[in-house]
């Protein structure tokens, strides 16, 4: 029974006084700051709308804009397709299995800036790991960094690389399929793939849901490895690393803030389009009736 | 209501026992420098000043001592040393902001002229004046950094001078005599050219600044007035000569240099020519015999220094005494790294770094003509404009009137 | 027959994982092992061309210049204590609200959540200097009072979102039954949803610790004094404007991984397949 009264607010104050305390006074704040030019010592010079007008006249915005936007159409599919898999893979009784995991969710742990300079070496073109094995097969030497349309390929290499570290939510909706389920699927007959196109995927939507988009706010912020490893012809400045030179390097800090409320909006409209298409896909179990209408 | 009362209680326990905790932390640091200062509750008027440096693990731990030990000595004021590990200078910015600025920060040279517009720094002429400081001690190249907008505003520490360090291994073996501080860049080239054998490079010289090819044929990007100056006859020669080396297949592609890092292909015998600061390790870390000179000339004797400056806040409370602090504290770092930016100074690098007696004499005259940075307020874009329209497409061979023209459009546009 | 189709279909299924994890394994465990290699490395064998992943010998050294040179322990400690109030504030106080959210319709309620939600969506680099300059303010700064207190003050919106999902996907009837049985809602969440939701509540809370862990911005930021600092902090130290000290570091990164692994790898074991839920249903 949902309790039509207002006990849930009861549950998310606590929120709300942090909201409050804590946010609502650096937003408005930031929100001000994006309106003027700020080199973040003296104070801010009001200008209107103009950090917005000039960031669509300027051409590294607009090139640091598209490679993340592209970056990002093509990751979070990826991200989601592999963890997923992988998680699929780990889900099972076979002897090592914590060690796999373990082994698998490295990437999540070790992360930083000496994994950063260790990528760096491994697409590296004339020593680095990923040519070396290639060049035993007589294939390369690719200049992974160093040819701007290979830029983007590496960086999803390292997607892909990194995506036990996403394993792990799916494997706690894993953990809510009832083995009865499978069983009784067994006893029909079904194959893995209709297993899993059945029984799993329905159940996990709620988690591919949040992965999808903790995934787009993930991609358009992607920061610290892009910031270390670069590309060729600005082929790895991302959105944030063209911020982050403005706010710290360049003292543009209302140029860069500018830049953070456009990003904002951008993540926004992504995630209620996201939050719109939902009630077509994800499954909630509490929410009973579209069960029987979707007849899984 | 039942609920509310044990989820208030929850969230109380929970924030209290955070506070409680955080508060023993402060606490037991409190006291901690309760004690620091204990020795001193005789003097308790002593000016108390803050340094933010970059230095870590080991290097902290001795400017800890070296600045400890002025502290025991005067009784004007007590400097603390403050760590910051990382991403030094958007820590240095936030602090700034947040109106906790340091009274004295570590700044690389290329920050001076840029915080100095921004209003951040104090000027140092006038304290300094009733400070025992010595003006004529200093280099004059090093001391320039540290001196904006007609007024001195940062102490340099430290001068690195870049030299030429040879591979005396690889020059026996190639019949090649070794450079004598006379050299020219085509001297240098054609030494280069007989030194480059297969997997092996003459030079290197992508860790070189590109000005200092336009310092050697008299040029420069930006003139002391801040006049652009890169399309003038003197520079254009530099440039010129930076593209003939780039492409006279002596000296490395950018990518090979950049994934093994300069400094280490010379020490693993790739290169055998490598121009860097005069206090690099090379002797004791590389198993040939290495050998020192002055960098190659155009028409100028000269050559870049890499310089840290320390530099006072406009904020600090008392000018006068922290001037005199840092005067004190820039003066024993002067004995505590190399190269020192003062004559005085200079001598210390036998005692220190005893490995470097055999050059003292090159590193000297190099620490006289060198020189640091024309730097703007606006540097950091500038050089990102340099790197993207000038470095880069010279070195693909682009024609250098074209890349000069998009370069100084591109200046233009940042500095309007 | 039909035991045996499944045996064989069972053994050569293992195969295939075996050997799918095992590439797979090799690929994430490189890291881990040229941070290894490094850590033994003496000083001048660190940069050789092409690189060798096997040390020249074992250079012990380079863990107690780690240990020595920046306070190891002091660091450590630091560190444990942020990360644990982290933690509790995050997995406790994150799922409080997250009940709050999935289980119950009050007015305004998805303009609450989206609200929650855009936080995320604004990168931190802008509101850094206006949240610096408040802490500051309040004279909080040079202490863990920025770092933990404002968890407790609704948890973190990440994992709010993500217990959601989880408590959304509980059927009804789980509350129905309780509610006649007389138990309030406080007593259905902690009696009910929470010991349900034990994995989710272990992946965040894994999540959190590793975040808090290997966080370097926040403290970097908000710590001063030398003897507050963290592990990360710390081991920057060894990450000089003018030279890296790889040995020490890579010693003292793979003694600051251990903790995490090791909760890591205790933590898993509760996901164990279709153990779950298999009775609540019935």
């Amino acid at each position: 029974m949902r309790q039509k009264n207002q006990t849930g607010y009861l549950y998310i104050m606590p929120w709300i006084i942090g909201f409050f305390v804590f946010t609502v006074i650096p937003l408005g704040f930031a929100f001000y700051i994006g309106l003027t030019k700020w080199d973040t010592f003296n104070t801010p010079e009001f200008v209107g709308l103009g950090n917005y007008v000039s960031l669509f006249k300027d051409e590294d915005f607009l090139k640091a804009l598209w490679v993340t936007i592209r970056f990002g159409l093509i990751s979070v599919p990826l991200g989601i397709a592999t963890s997923l898999l992988i998680a699929c893979l780990v889900n099972t009784k076979i002897k090592g299995v914590n060690l796999f995991r373990t082994a698998l969710y490295l990437p999540a742990v070790v992360s930083g800036v000496s994994i950063s300079l260790l990528w760096k070496w491994i697409l590296d073109q004339d020593f680095g790991l990923i040519n070396m094995i290639l060049s035993k097969f007589g294939i390369g030497p690719f200049g992974w960094l160093t040819n701007p349309d290979l830029v983007l390929p590496s960086y999803l290499m390292i997607v892909v690389w990194g995506a036990g570290g996403g394993m792990l939510t799916y494997l706690a909706g894993l953990q809510d399929i009832p083995s009865h389920l499978y069983e009784a699927a067994d006893i029909d007959g079904a194959n893995l793939f209709h297993k899993f196109k059945n029984i799993t995927l329905p159940i996990l939507t709620p988690v591919i849901f949040y992965n999808l988009v903790m995934g787009i706010v993930g991609a358009m912020r992607k920061f610290s490895d892009a910031y270390i490893i670069g590309g060729a012809d600005n082929e790895g400045r991302f959105f944030m690393v063209y911020l982050y030179e403005n706010a710290f390097k360049y003292f543009k800090m209302g140029y860069a803030t500018a830049m953070g409320w456009v990003l904002f909006v951008i993540i926004l409209a992504l995630t209620l389009i996201v939050f719109r298409s939902s009630s077509a896909w994800v499954y909630y179990e509490s929410e009973v009736k579209k069960k029987s209408k979707k007849g899984k | 209501m039942k609920f509310w009362k044990s989820t208030l209680s929850l969230i109380m326990v929970l924030s209290l026992s955070a506070m409680l905790m955080s508060a023993c932390g402060s606490n037991s640091n409190e006291s901690k420098n309760k004690d620091a200062s204990g020795t001193n509750t005789a003097v308790a008027e002593k000016v108390k000043l803050k340094v933010t440096t970059w230095a870590g693990a080991d290097e902290l731990k001795e400017f800890e001592d070296l600045v400890n030990k002025l502290n025991a000595d005067s009784d004007e004021y007590s400097i603390e040393v403050q760590s910051i590990p990382s991403d030094y200078y958007q820590k240095l910015q936030t602090m700034i902001a947040g109106n906790q600025a340091p009274d004295f920060m570590w700044l690389s040279q290329e920050y001076v002229p840029q915080y100095e517009s921004m209003g951040v720094l104090a000027s140092l002429d006038e304290p300094l004046a009733k400070a025992d400081f010595n003006q004529d001690d200093y280099f004059p190249g090093a001391l320039d950094v540290g001196k904006y907008d007609n007024q001195l505003v940062a102490l340099p520490w430290i001068s690195q001078p870049y030299v030429l360090y040879y591979n005396q291994d690889m020059f026996d073996k190639a019949g090649v005599n070794a450079p004598d501080g006379t050299w020219t860049w085509d001297d240098f080239i054609e030494a280069g050219k007989k030194l480059t054998t297969d997997g092996q490079w003459g030079a290197l010289i992508n860790n070189m600044p590109l000005p200092m090819f336009l310092w050697s044929y008299g040029g420069d990007v930006f003139d002391k007035d801040g006049n652009i100056t890169l399309d003038s006859p003197e520079s254009m020669k530099g440039l010129e000569m930076y593209q003939k080396i780039a492409q006279s297949g002596v000296v490395p592609a950018r990518s090979q240099a950049d994934s093994m890092g300069g400094a280490d292909m010379f020490k693993t015998g790739k290169v055998a020519m490598f121009i860097g600061g005069a206090g690099d390790d090379f002797e004791k870390t590389s198993n040939f015999k290495v050998g020192m000179s002055l960098p190659p000339k155009g028409s100028e004797e000269v050559t870049f220094s890499w310089i840290g400056v320390t530099a006072m806040s406009k904020k600090t409370k008392n000018p006068e005494v922290a001037a005199k602090a840092l005067n004190d504290m820039t003066k024993a770092i002067h004995q505590w790294k190399v190269v020192s930016p003062t004559k005085t100074g200079f001598d210390e690098i036998t005692k220190i770094r005893p490995e470097k007696e055999y050059a003292v004499d090159t590193i000297r005259k190099a620490s006289e003509v060198a020189r640091g940075f024309n730097n703007q307020p606006k540097q950091a874009e500038l050089d990102a404009a340099i790197w993207d329209k000038l470095v880069q497409p010279l070195e693909k061979g682009e024609d250098i009137q074209k890349t000069v023209d998009t370069t100084i459009a591109k200046f233009n546009e940042i500095l309007k | 027959m039909f035991t045996s189709n499944m045996k064989s279909r069972r053994k050569w299924r293992n195969i295939f994982l075996y050997f799918f994890l095992t590439l797979f394994s090799v690929a994430t465990l490189l890291p881990l092992i040229w941070m290894i290699s490094t850590s033994l490395k003496s000083g001048d064998v660190i940069f050789e061309m092409p690189p060798r992943f096997l040390p020249d010998g074992f250079n012990w050294n380079n863990y107690s210049r780690a240990i020595e040179e920046i306070n190891f322990f002091v660091l450590f400690k630091n560190t444990t204590i942020i990360t644990l109030l982290q933690m509790l504030s995050n997995v406790f106080v994150s799922a409080l609200v997250a009940y709050g959210f999935a289980r119950f319709d009050f007015r305004w309620k998805t303009f609450w959540f989206m609200l929650m939600l855009s936080t995320i969506m604004i990168p931190g680099e802008v509101t850094m200097i206006p949240v610096f300059i408040a802490f500051s303010k309040i004279g909080w700064v040079d202490s863990i009072k920025p770092l933990v207190i404002p968890g407790f003050f609704g948890g973190s919106p990440v994992f709010i979102f993500l217990l959601r999902q989880f408590f959304l996907s509980m059927p009804k009837e789980l509350e129905e039954s309780a509610v006649i049985d007389g138990a309030n809602s406080f007593k259905i969440f902690y009696r009910i949803f929470l010991p349900l939701s034990i994995p989710a509540l272990i992946t965040i809370g894994i999540f959190s610790f590793q975040g808090s862990w290997n966080d370097l911005l926040g403290p970097l930021i908000y710590l001063n004094s030398t003897d507050k600092f963290t592990l990360t902090l710390g081991l920057s130290m060894f990450k000089g404007m003018m030279k890296v000290e790889w040995g020490p570091l890579m010693a003292g990164s793979i003694m600051a991984l251990l903790p995490v692994l090791v909760v890591f790898f205790i933590a898993q074991r509760h996901f164990v397949e279709g153990v779950k839920l298999s009775g609540i249903k019935g």
